[in-house]
Formats: C-alpha cells, structure tokens, sequence
C-alpha cells in the first residue's frame, strides 16, 4: 500500500510564500498534481502565476515546502531540482536562440549522462518533423509556434517527472494553440507525464486539465476537478466569458 | 537603537533646525579650512576639491545616465593645458580663459561622444579608455606646435602666481603666510559652489530629467520621445566640459601641468571617488574627491614591521588599499559613503513626508521634553559619546604612532557624526528653557540627556570658536 | 619601397600580434560569459608571468621597490613544464577570482563588476610589486630567438619563436574550439553565454561553467603573459599597455567572437609596427594612437565589430 501512496505523489506544495522586494507576490498556496495527471492554475496578469512555477524551481525569493514524489526539493537550488526532474517551460519559451535546434535539444539533455539522447532527439523529431527540417538552424530564426515546439521538446529532454509550463498560448495563433495543446494532451496519455500548466486561455487548459486552481492575488480562491471548475459560475464569468 | 531617535515632518520646524545644522556644519567646515589647517594641508583640500569637481564631471554620465565613461583624465588634461597656455603664452587672466575652456572641452565631448553614444553598451567605455591612454602621449607630438605649447615631456608651468587682490585679504585665512593657497582655495571654492548649484539645477530641468530616464530605462525613454543620441551626447559634452574645467582649477591650483599627470590612473582615480563617494549623488562626488585624496595621504603614512619585512606606505602598497576598499565598497555599501551617511542618519533622524492635505504621513515624534526613558538614554548616550570621543581623539592625537594616530582620526571623524545630534538635542533643551515649558513628569534620565544634550552642544559651539581664534592668534 | 623591409617589419609585428591576440581571446571569453570587460586580466596575466619566472629561475634577489620574494623558495624547471605550471596557476586565480569576487555579484549592475575589475587591477599590481619588485627580471624566450635562429624569407628573417609562438597558439585554439564544439561543457559554455537563466532551468550548473570560463581566459592571459616576458621583460606593469591593445583588438573583431580577437590581434599588432614605419609625423612612441583611431573607426562602421553578433534587444 504504501508503495501506491508514493507513486500517487506528484508535486505537492504547502504554504508556498514569494516575494519580490517587499512586494508579497504569493500568499501561502497550498496546491498538488497528482502522478501522471495535469493539474492547471488560472489567473489574470499579475496574479502570481508565473511566480508560482518560479518558486517551484527555487528562481525566486521564496518560502513554504515543496515535495516531489515525497522528496523536499524547497531547499535546493535551480539546476539540483531539474536534475531531480522537473523541466520548467518559462514564459518567453527559454530556447537559446544563437544555438542551433540540434543544440537546443542537446542542451536539454544536460542534466542526462545516459547514451540514449540522440535516440531521443530522433523522437522528438519524429514527432515534431518541422523541427528536423531545421535541425542546424539557429533557434532564433524559427516562428513563434516552432519555438514553444522546439521548447518542449527541449524540456522533455531531460526526461522529467513534472512539466511546467507557463502560458504556453502567449503570443501564438488560435490553430496553433489547438494543435499545441493536442500534443500536450497526447504526451500526458502516453507517457503519463505529470504536468502542472498556468494559463490565462482557461477554456483549453480546463479541456487537458484533471484538476484546477484559481489564483487571485497570490492566494487560491477556487480549486476543484476541471470539469468542476468549468461548470463553476465564477469561473465562467471571470475566464470563460460566459 | 532600531527605532529612530527622532521622526519629524519634512518641512516642520524641526526639520528645517536639522537642516539648519547641517548647513552650519557645512559652512564651518568650508570657513574653517583656510583657517586651521597649514598651506600644504590646503594645498591638498584644493586638489581634493578639483578632484571633486572631476568626479562631478564623471558621475554626470556614469551616475546620471548609466553609461560608462572612464576617460575624463584626458579632458582635465586638456582644460589644464589650454588654460596653461592661455595664461602662461597669450598672458589671459585665469578667469578669462573659464568659459574658453569649458567650451573647448564641451566641444570636445561633442567629438568623442557622437560616435560613441550612437552604440548602446560598453563601447563608450572602450573609446574613453583610449582617449585617457593615448592622452599622454599626445601631448608630446612634435607636431602642429603641440609640443611647444605643453612643453613637452618637460610639463609647463604657469609662472605668474595666482595672488589675492587686496580687496579680497579679508577672506578667512587669505593674508598672512598661507595667503596664496588660502586664496587659491576661495577660487576654487567658488567655481565649485556655482557648478554644484548648476549641475543641479540642470539634473532638475527638462533636458536633465530626459538624462536620467535614459539611465533608468532606455528603450522606455526612446519610446517617451527621448532623442537618445542628442540628449546623450550633449550631457557627455556637458560632463567634458565640467572635466575641462576641473582642468583649469587643477592649473590653477598646482601653477604646473605635465602630461604624466593626466594618466589611466588618474582616471581610475576619478572612478574610485565615485564609487566610494557615493554613484548618482552630488555630495557623493564631494565626498568622493576628499576621499581620494586624504585616504591616499593617509595610507602613506602606514609602517607595519612585518619581521623580515615592513610593508610601507609609500610605495606600492597605497594603490592596493585604495584597490581592495573599491572592492569593499562595491560588495557591502555600493551606495557609497552617502548611502551609509543616509543610513547612519536615518536611525538618528527620519523625515516624514507630508500628505497633500498637510498631514505627515506618519506619526511624528520629535525630541521634546517630556522623552521617553529609553529615547532619552540613547540620546544621553549619543550626547557623551560626542564629547568623550573628541576629547580622547584631541590627547591621542600627537602620540606619534600609526596606529593610535589612525584611532584618533577616527575618534576626531565620529564627533562629525554624534555633534549634530549634540546639537539638536541641545538646542530643544534650549528652546524649552527659553519658552518657560517644564515637562511635568520629569525623569531623571530624562532631564539628564537634556542637560548633557546642552553641554554637549555648548562644547562643539566653544571648540569651534577656540579653534577658529587659536589659529587665527597663532599667525 | 623596401619591399623586404616591409616583409621584415610584418614578420616582426606577428610576434606581438600573437600576444595581443591570445590576451584579446583572454577577454572575449569573458565578456561572452559574464558581459564584463576585465580590466584585471593584463595583471592577471602579468602574475602567471611572475609564476612561470619563479618555476623557471628558483629564488632571485629582492630588486627595487620591495620584494619579499627572497623568501620563498622557488623550483628551478624546464620551460615547458614552467609554462604549463604558470597557465595552470594562473586559471586557479581566475576561477577563484570568479568564485569569490564575481559570482556574488551575479545581479549587481555592470559599473560593480567594473569596479571589482579596476579594484583587482590595483591589487593585484601593487603586490606583484611587494612582492616582486618594480625593477624588470630577466625571462628566458619559450622559443629560440637568437640571432640566427630564423628562417629567410625572400632576404627577410622570419625567427623561429614567431613561428612556435603561433604554433603554439593554434594548438590551442584547435583544443578550445574542440572543447566548445564537440563536449558537453563547451556545450553549457555556449549556453551559460546565452542566457544564464535558461541554462539553470536545463539544469546546467552555471555559477560552476562561469568558474570555468574564468579560468580559460586566465589561462590564456598566462599564455599571453609568459609570451611577452621575453621580449617586454617582465615588471608589474608589463601588461597595462598589453591590455589596451587587446581591448582594441577584442573591440576591433567583436567584443563577442574568438574568430575576431585573433584577426583583431593580427590588425592590432601589423597597424602598430607599419604606420609608424610609414607615415612620418607618428612616431614609435605614439603607435597606439592609429590603433586606437582604427577602433573608433570600426565602432562607427560596424558597432559589433568585424565577427561580432548583433545583438537584438527587446523593449
């Protein structure tokens, strides 16, 4: 039994403070992602959301626990809590765009010391075939939509345990989000990746999500199962715009 | 002492008396100088002073508008050569040849910068380090007459020495045997006193507050209409031409340029004072001028016998000093000696802000009678501590030895820092005996800080009055 | 014209070209990774001189202006084992350098490093001079340049150490080039140069690859430093002029580009011993001013200098 327990773990976080300056950004959230499921945090501009995955990887001043498959990962600093799994996605996309797609991906697999990378690089340009047509580009030349693939990928990588993704919709077309967020859904049900996404476009966060929360102010004012939450009049007034 | 001593409103009445201090401390200072200190101590203050107005010049780009310019050795160099032959060749008064210098090296500034402030970055930085390298060098072309008119490797010397008029002998210190370096001083006093009041008041203009949206954020001040190289070049200009200027009172000063005297180092020099002055403020680059060159004056005098070995002052040891209180300063006070000043000041004495409807926007707690114990123990402290640590500096002060010499500096700066509060502590005592006002609930504490307050205050008055009459009897 | 005397004077002007480059690669490496200009690396670099010196002769007698080197003992060595040992002290004082002086300052603004820079400069100069002396010591050449020792070329002399000094210096530059291409640190090199935050959420321990870029430069600032102690005899302040010349050769090919501090070195090195040679009213002493005008000239034309990137910034 309490092996099941373990493996239900995902990410857990308890009374997660942050702050920059004085200014307090979050106030105490309490939230988790269950193993292999995708949990989402809603929130308007300025919420803490962003925050709220910058405090996960420890990038940001912050206090309160953070466990990973059982594991306190609040203490350690960035590039330790990738090692121990967690791929972050940031706002902005977080590609290195004087390297070359190739590179990128290598990159991505920094923190792997095995010698499957490059069966992995081939996946993930099986998957993404736009990227394997501009393997020795400059990441820096590709579109928009190509670089939040090229992201991913180079997040995935590192083979984590837990995705983060932070608006992965900003600044894409609406055929693109669709597209990106049917691959996000695909690669939770075939490899059971735990992913935890924020994102302001609740509508198809709330569709790939199981569980939900929403943020105000950096505190959680609504959580529930996605379906739940969907259905929730405020949530539909606020996001949905219903 | 968390809390601050005293809270006052920006603009009440006790505000403007801490002001008032201030600006007597400062006048003090400024009059005591000729006064009390020998002709080669003044000699030095001047060179500090020019080195003020330098730093000055600097901080307008670096600390105002966030770029780095490291070589403003050379636009000293070339205001103290212009005004040198101005003086010494076509036989100009020093006056005379001011707005034609400050106009050579704004033109100057015109030159070096346009090309280097079209680039964002660190490329100002480059083309300045050139500029103070070669400048040197350049002076010694045979070339165009170049050499002729600097003298060369040789320097030039400005032979007429710059002497009080008789109607100026009633400045403090003037006639008498330090009455050329006295005088000298009051010039340099005064260039310094007109370009501070304009410096600020060009911060404060349209064109100054453009300059410090650049440094705060560029990209945001271009979008606001900013023209970026037009504003940066001409405060460039601005600043080379403040930097020719302070050539000129170098000239002044010193009666003697030669190019060796305007190197990288001086340059470096310049930065130093900035830095530990304080970036971005005006009294940083006074202080950063002092700084420069008394620290340095200072650590010439070290002897540590090491057994085998002593290090010594005098050689290469001041620049490592100088170099590792640069890196001191960066890590644990990079807001420089006006920051820690701030500091300091605002655990003795917080100014509140007043709301539109003429309100403070927080309680305020002035020193008046009728104190806490707890405040009136730290004041009773403060209130000794000033008198006791000047009276120990004052015995310690001739024993000759490095080290009980430095404490006795130190002792002698800190009554810099507790006299003020002597002061207004005394003075509030004085203003309550005056207006009749007895606390009711006196304690003994209380009444204690008062009295010591007063004393204390009475001491720093008599000091300076003694001091100020003995060097005047002396003479 | 003499046309083997100009041949003569380019032959001549390699020599120094191959300090200039190698101490402008010094400085590009680290202006790629931490964005600073190193105003310390000449005197770094002058230190790991100071260190090869001690390795090749053992204990010298105090000189002028201090010295407490008397009193340690030194180890009489081969020079190629000095000059390992030199490069390999000199990129410890450059890792520990970032370790310790750099790294806290990680989000301090620009004018701190500067400062650190300049501040480390003046250490490090005033006790190479405690220590050492002021007076220049004697280093023998890594190379055979003696008299004779040269091969001729159409009547001019191309010696020996000019060859081996760019032998040397492309072995190198083949082992750096391999190591930023081909391996995983270089790989986290070229990415830590990039973006430092990204490179942390990929899990590369960027404080540690920093720390190895420091110690890369230094190294390279060694070799440049035990390059020139032959011919510029080695004092405290051997390096100072060095160290403008490469900051015009790293400004001159692209303050972010390897490729360019070598050509730039090459320009630098070749326009200071052929301008004076030809244009009559500069003279020797005044040969760092068409380098330093040819900079300028540069910035104006192409701001990222010959190799460098252009960097786009969003608003």
């Amino acid at each position: 039994m309490s092996d099941d327990v373990i493996d239900e773990v995902g990410l857990v976080a308890r009374n997660l403070h942050a702050s920059y300056g004085a200014v307090e950004v979050l106030r105490g959230l309490d939230f988790e992602v269950a193993q292999g499921k995708v949990s989402v945090i809603l929130g308007a501009n300025g919420a803490g959301k962003t925050t709220t995955l910058r405090a996960i990887c420890n990038m940001c001043n912050s206090s309160g626990d953070v466990t990973l498959g059982g594991q306190d990962i609040s203490r350690l600093g960035t590039a330790e809590i990738v090692r121990r799994g967690v791929a972050h996605v940031p706002q902005g996309r977080g590609t290195f765009p004087e390297l070359s797609v190739n590179d990128n991906l290598l990159v991505g697999a920094y923190v792997r010391k095995d010698k499957e990378v490059n069966d992995d690089i081939d996946r993930w340009f099986e998957i993404f075939p736009r990227l394997a047509e501009r393997k020795e580009q400059l990441a820096g030349s590709l579109s928009g939509g190509e670089q939040q693939m090229l992201a991913v990928a180079r997040a995935l990588m590192s083979r984590p345990k837990l995705l983060l993704l932070d608006e992965p919709s900003l600044g894409l077309a609406p055929l693109i989000i669709e597209d990106l967020f049917t691959r996000f859904i695909n690669l939770n049900k075939e490899t059971g990746l735990t992913m935890l996404v924020v994102e302001q476009n609740a509508n198809l966060a709330l569709d790939m999500a199981d569980f939900g929360y929403v943020i105000e102010s950096g505190e959680i004012t609504l959580s529930g199962p996605a379906d739940q939450l969907k259905s929730d009049p405020a949530v539909q007034e606020a996001y949905l715009g219903a | 002492m968390s809390s601050p001593l005293v809270v006052v409103a920006k603009g009440g009445a006790e505000h403007k008396r801490w002001q008032y201090v201030q600006y007597l401390y400062l006048a003090s200072f400024v009059l005591l100088v000729p006064v009390v200190l020998q002709p080669f101590e003044i000699g030095k203050m001047n060179r500090a002073l020019v080195l003020s107005v330098a730093i000055l010049a600097v901080n307008l780009v670096v600390g105002f508008n966030g770029m780095l310019a490291l070589g403003h050795s050379a636009f000293m160099g070339v205001g103290a050569f212009v005004t040198a032959s101005l003086v010494q060749d076509e036989n100009w008064d020093f006056w005379m040849a001011l707005p034609v210098v400050v106009m050579v090296g704004f033109v100057l500034g015109i030159l070096v910068g346009l090309p280097a402030l079209r680039v964002k970055g660190l490329y100002l930085a480059l083309i300045t380090i050139a500029q103070a390298t070669v400048f040197p060098t350049l002076v010694n072309i045979d070339e165009l007459g170049i050499a002729k008119r600097t003298g060369g490797p040789n320097g030039k010397g400005v032979s007429e020495e710059v002497i009080a008029p008789s109607y100026f002998e009633w400045l403090p210190g003037v006639d008498g045997a330090r009455g050329g370096s006295a005088y000298r001083y009051w010039c340099i006093i005064l260039i310094l006193g007109i370009t501070l009041l304009l410096v600020t008041n060009y911060i404060r203009s349209r064109p100054g507050r453009a300059v410090l949206a650049i440094r705060d954020n560029e990209a945001g001040a271009a979008v606001y209409g900013v023209n970026l190289p037009v504003v940066k070049t001409v405060n460039f200009a601005i600043s080379a031409g403040l930097g020719s200027l302070a050539g000129l009172m170098w000239c002044l000063d010193k009666g003697f340029v030669a190019g060796q005297d305007f190197t990288f180092l001086l340059a470096v020099d310049l930065i130093i004072g900035l830095v530990i002055g304080g970036v971005g403020t005006l009294q940083g680059s006074l202080l950063g001028g002092l700084f420069v060159v008394w620290v340095n004056d200072l650590t010439k005098r070290i002897t540590i016998p090491l057994g085998l070995y002593t290090l010594n002052g005098d050689g290469p040891l001041a620049k490592a000093i100088f170099g590792l209180i640069l890196i001191l300063f960066t890590f644990f006070a990079p807001g420089g000696i006006v920051s820690l000043a701030k500091s300091v000041q605002n655990k003795l004495i917080k100014v509140v802000p007043i709301r539109p409807d003429g309100t403070p926007a927080e309680d305020v707690d002035s020193f008046d009678p009728g104190m806490e114990s707890d405040r009136a123990q730290s004041a009773m402290k403060l209130a000794i501590l000033g008198p006791v640590l000047l009276t120990i500096g004052w015995l310690l002060m001739n024993v000759n030895n490095l080290i009980v010499g430095c404490v006795a500096f130190g002792l002698r700066f800190s009554i810099l820092v507790t006299a003020p509060v002597a002061m207004l502590v005394g003075s509030n005592e004085l203003k309550a005996l005056l207006a009749g006002r007895r606390p009711e609930s006196i304690k003994a504490q209380a009444s204690m800080a008062r009295l010591l307050g007063g004393l204390g205050f009475l001491f720093v008055l008599l000091y300076g009055l003694w001091l100020f009459k003995t060097q005047y009897s002396s003479r | 014209m003499d046309y083997v005397l100009l041949l003569q004077r380019i032959f001549d002007a390699l020599f120094n070209s191959a300090i200039y480059s190698s101490l402008a690669l010094a400085l590009v490496i680290i202006f790629r990774a931490t964005g600073l200009l190193n105003f310390a690396q000449g005197e770094m670099a002058t230190f790991s001189g100071y260190i090869a010196f001690v390795f090749l002769v053992g204990p010298q007698p105090r000189l002028k202006g201090g010295g407490l080197a008397g009193l340690i003992p030194g180890v009489p060595l081969s020079v190629p084992l000095a000059v390992v040992g030199a490069v390999l002290a000199g990129m410890a004082v450059g890792a520990a350098t970032e370790r310790v002086l750099i790294r806290p300052l990680r989000n301090a603004p620009e004018l701190s490093l500067v400062n650190v820079s300049i501040g480390l400069l003046l250490v490090i100069n005033s006790l190479m001079a405690q220590w050492w002396g002021t007076g220049p010591r004697v280093f023998p050449a890594l190379f055979p340049a003696g008299a004779g020792q040269n091969f001729n070329i159409f009547g001019a002399r191309l010696r020996y150490s000019t060859i081996g000094v760019w032998a040397l210096l492309f072995v190198v530059l083949v082992c750096l080039i391999f190591l930023l291409k081909r391996t995983r640190i270089g790989l986290a090199f070229r990415a830590v140069s990039i973006n430092q935050t990204n490179s942390e959420l990929v899990g590369i321990p960027v404080g540690r690859v920093l720390m190895y870029g420091w110690a890369l430069a230094a190294g390279f600032g060694a070799l440049a430093a035990c390059i020139s102690a032959n011919s510029v005899l080695l004092e405290p302040n051997m390096m100072l002029r060095v160290l403008v010349y490469a900051f015009a050769a790293a400004t001159l090919g692209g303050l972010d580009s390897p490729k360019g501090a070598l050509v730039g070195g090459v320009i630098v090195g070749l326009s200071q011993t052929l301008i004076p040679a030809y244009v009559p009213f500069i003279g020797f002493e005044l040969s760092v001013l068409p380098v330093l005008i040819a900079m300028t000239a540069v910035l104006l034309v192409r701001p990222a200098g010959l190799y460098g990137t252009k960097r786009v910034e969003r608003v």
